[in-house]
């Protein structure tokens, strides 16, 4: 093992006593920050496997959705659905916001009305088949989940950011701060320990020279 | 040390006054808006009904001490309607807490994402 590198002190009394206050709040911050992470830890899994179970729904979703759009162009034809389609654009309103987990600051956005009813979608009724409804209802449902799943990937990075920083925290106090202290606290305790030492040989041969005159 | 606390709301508001809102959101230690889904709001509102809107304060706390695999709420208004209703069975209620363990934190979590939040319980040592 390498020799231990110590915190530069003075080896004063006063020194030690500041060194072992160090020592027992460095400790303390050890364990909160610890437990931090271990809580966000935690929320990240949550959050991943969240995140995988909306990926395959949005999959499945798609699926479905695509499926239904080629029967809606199988019975439309595709420049009559593409001129149908053309009628139904819009800005579609997300905000965004944000929630805190543990001190981090996470977005969540909120899609407003993506679900339209077939009437308000824009296009002739009359003139269009359940087709067309069916692939439409689909894909707004879609976007309603690429808009959560956005959120939720967001929330992730964010997240492993903050762990890996939380991670870098424990570790410097973990294998750097904390052990620096304690060799620093062992080397005041040896010093003080020697100067006993060569107090008391002081002592003695101060009492042997006394005792011959 | 102020990271832990941070997240934590100045002031936890009623279901009712939220709802009432146009942005719903409460004011964190750090100042920062912690911002609630509507969608949730209105499905706690479904589950208090009028009456519980008033009692039950958002965020709910949930405080977890990492060296033990429980965690739990403290009981106030409506608290316990909401966990029974999200986990489908009735929790352990001890000394005025309602106690949860970790799959049915996470169950409560990912159910009220927003109108959750954790605290960490004091350290013995």
């Amino acid at each position: 093992m390498s020799q231990q590198r110590l915190i530069r002190v003075r080896p004063t009394k006063i020194e030690l006593i500041r060194l072992k206050r160090r020592l027992s709040l460095a400790k303390r911050v050890h364990g909160i920050v610890k437990d931090r992470l271990l809580i966000l830890t935690m929320e990240f899994l949550q959050v991943a496997k969240e995140n995988v179970e909306l990926r395959e729904r949005l999959v499945e979703k798609m699926a479905e959705a695509y499926r239904a759009l080629g029967l809606a162009q199988g019975h439309h034809g595709s420049e009559r659905l593409d001129a149908e389609c053309l009628v139904t654009g819009r800005d579609l309103k997300i905000s965004s916001r944000t929630k805190n987990v543990m001190g981090v600051r996470c977005p969540m956005l909120e899609a407003e009305g993506i679900k339209r009813g077939a009437a308000e979608r824009g296009y002739l009724l009359f003139d269009t088949s359940a087709y067309l409804d069916e692939a439409a209802r689909l894909f707004e449902e879609s976007l309603e989940i690429m808009v959560e799943l956005g959120e939720l990937k967001k929330t992730l990075d964010l997240l492993g950011f903050e762990i890996g920083r939380a991670k870098r925290v424990t570790n410097a106090l973990e294998h750097i701060l904390i052990p620096r202290i304690m060799a620093s606290i062992k080397y005041l305790q040896m010093k003080f320990e020697e100067r006993e030492r060569e107090e008391k040989v002081r002592l003695k041969r101060l009492k042997i020279i006394l005792s011959r005159r | 040390m102020g990271i832990l606390t941070a997240s934590l709301p100045k002031e936890r508001k009623s279901l009712r006054q939220l709802l009432s809102e146009d942005r719903p959101h409460v004011i964190c230690n750090d100042g920062t808006p912690h911002h609630f889904k509507r969608r949730e709001l209105e499905y706690l509102a479904n589950i208090v009904g009028s009456e519980g809107a008033g009692e039950l304060l958002l965020p709910i706390l949930i405080e977890l001490a990492p060296s033990s695999s429980e965690a739990s709420i403290a009981l106030g208004g409506a608290e316990l309607k909401v966990v029974e209703r999200i986990l489908g069975m009735e929790p352990t209620v001890r000394e005025g807490r309602i106690i949860l363990y970790r799959p049915q934190v996470a169950a409560l979590r990912k159910a009220l994402r927003t109108a959750t939040q954790y605290s960490l319980a004091a350290r013995a040592d």
